[in-house]
């Protein structure tokens, strides 16, 4: 079977070469977005790069012992960084000759007795024989801390430690490890440089104070500060094929496409987007994969559209799709449970009222369907904790029944009206009974009075729509037979909350809610439905 | 999106075998492959594929591994107990035995990561490998290590592979304190009822038409549908009641068209099959027996047969004394059981709002010596505190109906809990006519 | 001789008569004679200076031998010491040792016993009784034993080789210690004793005397008394010049402190400091000595021609050279006659041709030397006082043909010119720069050696060798090192075979392997400055801790002379120098001791970070001691033992704990044992312990701990700003590459902080990099500095907000506004949400779904800009900030 493998893959691969240039495009473009490819330079990283490497090369050439700490957000590019720089370091001979080097993870070398073995077989010490190292864990650090001592700045070739996940390090007990590797960097024994890599900000909270003290202070913090232009010119640069692709018109062709891809309008306004949520690279190759995977031989090039997709995966919320597979038994419960939540302000709650809740809505409304035995709902309610929808309370013991544990309902509010609306044949009737926008209005409204408190530049923007629109519009909602108009000083009631909601207010949650739960342009309020809720908006006229 | 059947690098008929063995998930397959990529280049480093229960996840994973024969290493996370047994496997299912064997007794990912790195440095990887994690949310509970280790094994040891993490969780409660490498989310939605409709009607009996066999499905579903979508459960019970719905045909009533009768023969049949097949209460084998003894016209042994639980007679009063105590507020036992209580105005006993119903909120814990106040006073005959009495608390104790809360420690003062729902209850009392509604606050008009 | 151990008679031990003199410097008196009278006995025993004695060993049957030199006691006249030089029974040395005889020793045979290793003091008590010793010339025959009490010397040896030992150490100038002449009733007064001026025959006078006697150019008395004391430190002296030359240097320098009055430490310490890598090659020597065996040794000269040998052995000639001085009238170092010797002794071994030819085949390279070496000591005596003319002197007696003699003569001649350019050393031998260029002749002289022989090339290995140690081992530390691995108790010769056999199971010997183009040196100021600055460059002195550094030494050196022990607790926060005080202190101590102005010990240190678990200190304690490796229990139960059994022989150690605290354990018994060893009437043990905090012994050790601990403790305060401007200073001696100001802003910011030397150090290294790319003036500026201060010590979370994505911003004001609606400092992910998602409608932003939340909230999880709950909580997940809400609002405002 192997033999096979070899055969069929050594095949494609022939074939790869000569013939189809779009296998070499997903070739060389997975090499980048998924492998991590070293770019020629760190982009936006210059003066980072210069500082390590200068740093390093006084170690690997003046033996000169440092120790440095790489700091940077996940994505920011700082193993990149680390990798960069030791690749132009070791171009150089005098360097290369020298430099011996230790790379540790954190997340393998979870204590400091295998940390320490690890070092010994990087380090090829006499105590290693293969790769098994000999002697006890206290033996094995005796045995390195006499190798570095014997070492001295002139003679002895400079080591350099890269610990990456250094935080994790500094968890090991006593951090023996840190305090011995930095005291030897602060000590005249063999030249060490120890290059730390983390993402936590505080990490040098986490180191004890002689620890910390023998600790140079030099941190290289990684945080991007680049703008939305560069993040679109580094999308284009990632997608673009290199001078040396055999196919030199196809080369041609596609990096046409690329930039009108990236000159695109809605490309542009997802980028964006992206870029707002986050900066790094990471989640922008993942972007970037997705829409290579679409590229076929029927269509050999990025479209918006792929674009629109990809994005569309990753921004895609999790919850929701999993509601959405839900059982319709399921799914009430979850509405009963999320009213049981809106009335007694997110009290825990169990099965029993969740049941009994169920029980009422049954008989108030449609009989649309049957009542359900007891231990069929256990057996939904169950199945919904399995899936982590809902989460028994940390207190509640296992002694008591199972229908009598209390639970919290771990959903919010958004992503079940969206699971609503995107269920197949929902149940609406008697969904939205449970789901009063009325209640939606006046939580936001709630949070809103307080924004306007603290935020007088919000405040500002609210009087300005005050200004434009607001008073032009007068707001009746009809909601089954109930009928609310908005008018000065309305007070609402709903469950225990009593609010004096300036309408104002109400018509900004208006709007926010109309947009919220279905998208429709802001202005030009028509006759529209929202889950069974019918608003009508009137022109009064002054 | 690529249709399945148009997947470069890999050969034609072997697509078109995943594609037949993939009802209604050729999308998601082609989408997985137009990821994966060619089996020479690289993948994304780790892929993370949620979705519900029988959606297909572990199947499509294996039918695509095994026909396209790509180097894979599939885990359960159920099934290794320690971190150990998950090295050993991949290292055996891609580097063979010598390369396993060469596993310290308590390996640590170090170890795994420096083994793994050797043997690929000899057996350098044409094609991308692939670990197929299944059930991962239990590597949550793993050392905290392991997950973001998994993650980004690409990098760590530098060799084209992809880790494939199968769970019915989605991923916002996987990830670790200080973040990670973030995989590539996938979903896969459950099957639509249409979907459901097809894949079930595939494994139909052959001596029976095609239409006839959907039309059950068609009624089976409408059944359980609306209470479970799980593909397994299904086939399951579609399995188990075909018999019955033929019956009918054989016996040479209907004919195959008249879907309504068989509809009204099968249907209350279904509705008790939800009752306890479906909840396990009774095996499968079990559900065929009553469906032979459903011949001679036994009544329904469905939920209300566990109703009936022989018990001595006194018993039976300890436990409703028990219900009425752990139900009722320790206050309203004067009103209850105190003689001449027709004086005490029942409003004093307005009922507070929902919440503060007692069956809402279960059974409170209750000192022994309430119980037996209360059970002397609901047993009409006149009982000695004799040790029998005590005896049988403790083995309605074992009995699993009461539950003794506080501590054993402290044997003064035990406190009990009764764990009776209340119709069962209510069948107890019945059996000692006496009638315990009466005798609870909650149902106080 | 028995009973007197078996039954344990008490005896009274009184000094005979008034005391001769006192002496100030140790404040004793010294007597002439001591009676011992065993109460039961009617006789009284008086032992006279000059006189051999038993002292009680470990078995009564055979009780050490010495010879009283000097008898005294201190002014309370409780304690009656003795010093003595020790002679050794056969039965004390290593079988495998006697080889090297070369011939059945006699059963009374004893041998004049020379290793500096073994103090030279004890307590009279363990006194037994005088015995007879006569002295032998090597190759005459024992007589049949007159009496048992009769012991013979032939031989010394210095726990490495056997050799001549001239009859003067043991019969002739019975009290050369003391300045006095005999009084003529001295010898009436103790008839039972065997006459104490046995006034040698000539004719049973050593063929070597002779020579000796006339070759003095002028008998002057006072040279004559001085070679006579302080011989053995004089001929040390000179073969060490041979030996490794560099080391000559210091010994010179300390000879002539030995005729300067006493100092104070604080000088000593100058002149210390002045020259520390002249000490560090002393133990570099060292070092390489104690690495081979000695078996091992023996066999490969005789087998194999040197030049064949791995470098390891190559070393070996050196090895002997070394030893030799430390034997007392050793012969001058020429690798020659040690290969000769040896190897002949070896012939011995095995071929057997009678000793006789074989001791006349060593004679001439005995003789000659000798011949030589008598007027060179006089001459050296001279030299050190004032400027000499004695090159003449040293001239004279090279008159023989034989090559061996012209080696040695022209070794001499230039080991004297090698003495007179130290002359002008001594000068100024403070300044350091002055000194190197005269270091570097020392070792080109070394090379010069290189044209004797054929066996030069190993005299150059060793050089090289020399050096490479010598500029390596610079630090304290390394030196300290050194030291714990070469000095190892020697109670009884029989514990030496554990030391020069390395015991060592594992045969790897730890080591980097050495860089294969060499480190570029410093180039410019900057480098230059950069190189000094760095925490690991050893100051020449180490300034602002004189005070500190006086009291820790005054107390070791007082438990050392007065040979008791005794703890010290030392708290400071770290960077505040203890660990390099300390180290200080042991130098200059060890210093003190090698020029024996205080009794030798052993310096051992142990550091609770670099162990793995807290009773590995009882392992490296043991091992750093006597180099056996054993298991942690034991370890402790060997210490155990050690420290509370009486030995005469012993040596005070000074044992450094550093970083206390991780000693702890839960019943306290390893910093329980540490503490209580020094409480021991026999352990000589000196323990400075060091740790951080202040209040360590209230706050973690129990009670019978801290008690033990006692009350001597020390803290270190953090470094003013001065100081820390002080110490930059120091570093950079001379070179300019700071300005004032800017290093007087670097002291102010980091005294304001933590008074962390370190911290300074690092940020004015820093400070040059930054000049360095910024390419301005050589100087370092107040620009560049402050860009190093600002790196150094602002937080990222400013920055690390500014630049967050415009999300995740948002996410943080959300954050806030919760908290000021809750009036919490707390709030579930789903409450911020909400204010997430009516933020972006405000801000006009798309609104995002829960999953994109979730992943914004924890990315600012992930760097600690925010507290978060595990994520299995989901949306219920609690949320907290880690920076200041001012902070954050702050950062959000300037963009």
């Amino acid at each position: 079977m192997a033999t096979r493998h070899t055969a069929s893959s050594c095949f494609t691969e022939i074939w790869i070469e000569f013939i189809c240039p779009l296998l070499q495009v997903q070739k060389i473009l997975r090499e980048r977005l998924c492998h991590q490819q070293l770019p020629e330079k760190p982009e936006g990283l210059e003066a980072q790069h210069k500082h390590l490497l200068e740093l390093l090369k006084r170690t690997a050439v003046h033996g000169e012992s440092n120790s440095v700490l790489i700091v940077g957000p996940r994505g920011a590019g700082k193993t990149m960084l680390l990798k960069c720089v030791l690749r132009d370091l070791l171009e150089e001979t005098e360097a290369q000759k020298n430099l011996l080097q230790v790379h540790l993870n954190g997340l393998l070398q979870t204590d400091d007795r295998i940390a320490l073995k690890e070092i010994t077989r990087q380090l090829h010490l006499e105590n290693v024989v293969g790769d098994k190292v000999f002697g006890s864990f206290a033996e094995n650090l005796a045995f390195l801390l006499e190798a570095l001592k014997k070492g001295d700045r002139s003679s002895s070739r400079p080591v350099l430690f890269v610990l990456d996940e250094f935080d994790l390090f500094a968890h090991h007990k006593n951090q023996t490890l840190l305090y011995n590797l930095f005291d030897v960097s602060q000590s005249a024994q063999a030249p060490i440089a120890v290059v730390g890599i983390t993402c936590r900000l505080d990490v040098l909270e986490l180191l004890e104070k002689r620890v910390k003290s023998r600790f140079s202070h030099r941190q290289i913090h990684l945080l991007s500060s680049l703008t939305s232009t560069q993040y679109l010119e580094r999308v284009q640069t990632q997608l673009s094929l290199p001078d040396h692709f055999p196919d030199g018109q196809f080369a041609q062709d596609w990096n046409d496409s690329i930039k009108t891809l990236c000159r695109d309008k809605s490309v542009g306004e997802i980028l964006q987007r992206h870029f707002n949520s986050s900066k790094d690279f990471r989640s922008l190759h993942m972007l970037l994969m997705l829409c290579l995977s679409r590229v076929s031989v029927a269509k050999p090039t990025i479209k918006p559209i792929d674009v629109q997709e990809a994005s569309r995966v990753c921004f895609a919320d999790a919850t929701a799709n999993m509601l959405r597979g839900l059982s319709i038994l399921e799914l009430c419960l979850i509405i009963a449970m999320k009213h049981l939540n809106d009335v007694y302000e997110g009290e825990p709650f169990n099965l029993q009222m969740v049941h009994n809740e169920f029980k009422k809505f049954l008989q108030r409304k449609s009989n649309s369907m049957y009542n359900f035995e007891r231990p069929v709902i256990m057996k939904a309610f169950e199945h919904l904790q399995e899936l982590e929808l809902i989460r028994p309370v940390d207190g509640s013991s296992a002694k008591t029944q199972r229908e009598y544990r209390l639970m919290r309902l771990m959903l919010d509010h958004s992503q079940i009206v969206e699971a609503l609306q995107k269920y197949p044949q929902c149940p609406t009737e008697w969904s939205t009974a449970h789901l009063d926008p009325m209640q939606t209005w006046i939580c936001c409204a709630a949070t809103l009075q307080e924004k306007m408190f603290y935020y007088p530049r919000e405040f500002l923007k609210l009087g300005q729509m005050k200004g434009s629109c607001a008073t032009a519009y007068q707001i009746h909602v009809f909601h089954g037979n109930q009928h609310y108009s908005l008018k000065q000083g309305l007070t609402l009631t709903w469950g225990k909350k009593t609010w004096q909601l300036e309408w104002r207010m109400i018509f900004f949650f208006f709007m926010f809610f109309m947009d919220r739960c279905c998208d429709l342009s802001q202005q030009k309020l028509s006759l529209c439905c929202v889950a069974g809720v019918t608003v009508r908006c009137r022109k009064v006229l002054h | 999106m690529a249709a399945l059947s148009q997947q470069p690098g890999y050969e034609e008929e072997k697509l078109r075998k995943v594609t037949e063995l993939l009802p209604c998930r050729e999308l998601q397959a082609g989408f997985l492959l137009s990821v994966m990529g060619q089996p020479q280049q690289y993948s994304y480093p780790s892929i993370f594929i949620y979705g519900h229960r029988a959606s297909g996840k572990s199947h499509v994973m294996q039918v695509l591994f095994k026909e396209l024969e790509l180097p894979h290493a599939t885990v359960s996370c159920v099934e290794c107990v320690s971190v150990a047994s998950l090295f050993e496997h991949v290292l055996l299912s891609f580097f063979g035995y010598e390369a396993a064997s060469l596993l310290p007794r308590s390996p640590s990912l170090s170890d795994f990561v420096r083994i793994y790195r050797q043997q690929c440095s000899r057996s350098p990887a044409k094609q991308t490998r692939y670990i197929v994690m299944e059930k991962s949310e239990l590597l949550r509970d793993a050392d905290a290590n392991l997950l973001p280790a998994l993650l980004r094994l690409q990098e760590l040891v530098e060799d084209n592979i992809t880790v494939i993490l199968l769970s019915e969780i989605s991923w916002d409660k996987f990830r670790p304190n200080t973040g990670c490498f973030e995989p590539l989310l996938l979903h896969f939605p459950d099957y639509s009822k249409v979907e459901l409709q097809q894949i079930l009607s595939l494994d139909r009996n052959p001596s029976y038409s095609a239409e006839f066999y959907s039309s059950y499905i068609n009624i089976l579903l409408g059944v359980f549908y609306s209470v479970c979508r799980d593909l397994r459960e299904l086939r399951h019970l579609a399995a188990l009641n075909f018999s019955k719905f033929c019956e009918p045909l054989a016996e040479g009533k209907v004919k195959e068209t008249d879907t309504h009768k068989l509809w009204r023969n099968i249907e209350p049949h279904l509705k008790k099959a939800m009752q306890t097949v479906y909840l396990r209460e009774v095996s499968s084998h079990q559900w065929e027996q009553m469906q032979q003894m459903e011949k001679e016209a036994e009544p329904l042994r469905g939920l209300s047969a566990h109703t009936h639980v022989e018990l001595p007679y006194y018993s039976k009063f300890l436990l409703i004394a028990a219900y009425l105590a752990s139900y009722n507020p320790a206050r309203t036992d004067k009103r209850f059981f105190l003689k001449h209580h027709g004086k005490i105005r029942k409003t004093h006993f307005q009922k507070k709002n929902e919440k503060a119903s007692n069956h809402l909120l279960g059974p409170k814990p209750f000192p022994l010596d309430r119980l037996l106040a209360i059970f002397y006073s609901v047993v009409d005959s006149r009982v000695a505190p004799t040790a029998s009495i005590f005896s049988q608390i403790s083995s309605l104790v074992t009995l699993q109906l009461l539950t003794q809360v506080s501590h054993d420690d402290q044997l003064d003062a035990p406190k009990y809990k009764c764990a009776v729902p209340l119709d069962f209850i209510c069948a107890i009392s019945r059996t000692v006519n006496f009638d315990i509604v009466k005798y609870l606050y909650d149902f106080l008009q | 001789m028995k009973y007197f151990g078996r039954l344990r008679v008490r005896r009274v031990y009184r000094w005979s008569e008034e005391p001769l003199r006192f002496n100030r410097k140790l404040k004793t008196f010294d007597y002439r004679s001591l009676a011992i009278s065993v109460d039961g006995l009617p006789g009284v025993t008086v032992i006279t200076t000059g006189q051999h004695i038993l002292i009680e060993g470990k078995d009564e049957d055979s009780p050490y031998v010495a010879r009283v030199m000097r008898l005294f006691g201190d002014e309370s006249g409780k304690q009656k010491k003795a010093s003595i030089r020790w002679f050794i029974r056969t039965s004390e040395i290593p079988t495998d040792k006697l080889k090297l005889l070369g011939r059945e020793p006699h059963t009374q045979e004893i041998f004049y016993y020379q290793s500096l290793n073994c103090e030279e003091e004890v307590d009279v008590e363990s006194i037994l009784r005088p015995v007879q010793v006569k002295h032998l010339d090597s190759a005459a025959p024992f007589p049949d034993s007159d009496g048992k009490d009769t012991l013979y010397v032939k031989l010394s040896w210095d726990c490495k080789a056997f050799m001549e030992v001239d009859s003067t150490v043991v019969e002739s100038m019975s009290e050369p210690a003391l300045t006095y002449s005999l009084h003529p009733h001295a010898s009436r007064r103790k008839p039972s004793l065997p006459p104490l001026l046995p006034c040698s025959p000539p004719a049973a006078a050593p063929a070597s005397r002779a020579p000796s006697c006339h070759a003095l150019p002028m008998p002057d008395p006072s040279i004559m008394h001085r070679a006579a004391s302080g011989e053995a430190r004089y001929t040390t002296e000179v073969e060490s010049m041979h030996s490794a030359t560099k080391l000559s240097a210091s010994k010179c320098l300390s000879a002539k402190r030995r005729n300067a009055s006493s100092r104070t430490p604080g000088v000593r310490k100058k002149l210390e400091l002045s020259s520390p890598e002249k000490i560090s090659c002393v133990d570099a020597v060292d070092r390489l000595l104690d690495e081979e065996p000695e078996a091992l040794l023996a066999q490969r000269l005789s087998s194999s021609p040197p030049q064949a040998l791995p470098l390891s052995h190559r070393l070996t000639p050196l090895r002997k050279s070394r030893r030799t001085p430390t034997s007392q009238y050793g012969v001058p170092v020429s690798p020659s006659l040690v290969l000769n010797r040896v190897s002949v002794s070896d012939i011995n071994g095995h071929t057997s041709p009678s000793k006789d030819d074989a001791s006349r085949a060593m004679t001439p390279s005995r003789r000659h030397p000798k011949t030589l070496r008598i007027p060179t000591l006089g001459v050296l005596a001279e030299v050190i006082d004032e400027k000499s003319q004695m090159m003449p002197a040293a001239t004279t007696p090279r008159s023989s043909k034989r090559k061996s003699a012209q080696l040695v003569s022209d070794r001499i001649r230039k080991q004297l010119n090698l003495l007179d350019n130290h002359q002008e050393l001594n000068s100024d031998c403070e300044d350091e720069e002055e000194f190197v260029p005269s270091k570097k002749e020392l070792q080109s002289s070394s090379e010069g050696e290189e044209e004797s022989g054929l066996e030069s090339d190993e005299v150059e290995v060793v050089a090289k060798r020399n050096r490479r140690i010598a500029s390596g081992s610079l630090t304290p530390r390394s030196k300290q090192h050194t030291r714990s691995s070469n000095r190892t108790p020697q109670k009884t010769p029989s514990k030496k075979i554990t030391i020069s056999t390395p015991r060592t199971p594992r045969h790897a010997t730890p080591s980097i392997p050495s860089r294969s183009l060499p480190a570029r040196q410093p180039a410019n100021v900057l480098e230059e400055a950069r190189a000094r600055l760095h925490v690991s460059s050893v100051p020449e002195s180490l300034p602002c801790r004189e005070q500190e550094f006086q009291d820790v030494y005054s107390f070791v050196e007082s438990k050392i002379i007065d040979g008791t022990g005794g703890c010290m607790y030392i708290s400071g926060v770290p960077g505040t120098g203890k660990t390099a005080t300390i180290h200080e202190v042991m130098r200059c101590l060890q210093h003190a001791a090698d020029v024996d102005e205080i009794p030798p010990f052993h310096f051992i240190e142990i550091n609770g970070m670099k162990m793995t678990d807290p009773h590995q200190a009882y392992v490296q304690i043991l091992q750093k001691l006597t180099g056996e490796k054993a298991t942690a229990d034991h370890a402790a139960v060997l210490l155990e033992k050690r420290f509370s059994n009486p030995a005469p022989k012993k040596k005070t150690t000074v044992l450094l704990v550093d970083e206390l605290d991780l000693l702890w354990t839960r019943k306290q018994n390893v910093m329980y044992n540490l503490f209580d060893w020094p409480t021991r009437r026999h352990a000589h043990l000196v323990v400075l312990t060091i740790a951080n905090t202040m209040d360590l012994p209230e706050r973690i050790m129990i009670n019978r701990v801290a008690s033990r601990l006692g009350l001597t403790r020390m803290s270190f305060q953090p470094y003013s700003f001065k100081q820390l401007q002080q110490i930059i200073t120091s570093r950079l001696n001379k070179v300019k590459a700071f300005e004032e100001d800017a290093l007087q802003l670097v002291s102010r910011k980091v005294a304001a902080l933590s008074g962390d030397a370190r911290r300074c150090l690092d940020i004015c290294r820093r400070a040059t990099e930054i000049c360095e790319h910024s390419s301005t003036t050589g100087l370092v500026g107040m620009c560049h500095v402050m860009e190093a201060l600002n790196e150094m010590f602002s937080s990222a979370y400013i920055t690390a907000i500014k630049w967050a994505a415009v999300q995740e911003q948002l996410f943080l004001r959300a954050v806030i506004a919760e908290f000021r609606r809750l009036g919490l400092e707390e709030a579930t992910f789903q409450q911020v949400f909400v204010q997430h998602q009516a933020l972006c409608r405000v801000e006009g932003l798309q609104p995002i779904s829960v999953s994109e939340g979730m992943a914004v909230c924890q990315r600012l999880g992930a760097c600690r800009l925010l507290l978060l709950e595990s994520s299995r909580h989901g949306v219920l997940q609690r949320v907290r900030l880690n920076v200041s809400q001012d902070d954050v609002l702050y950062a959000l405002k300037a963009d």
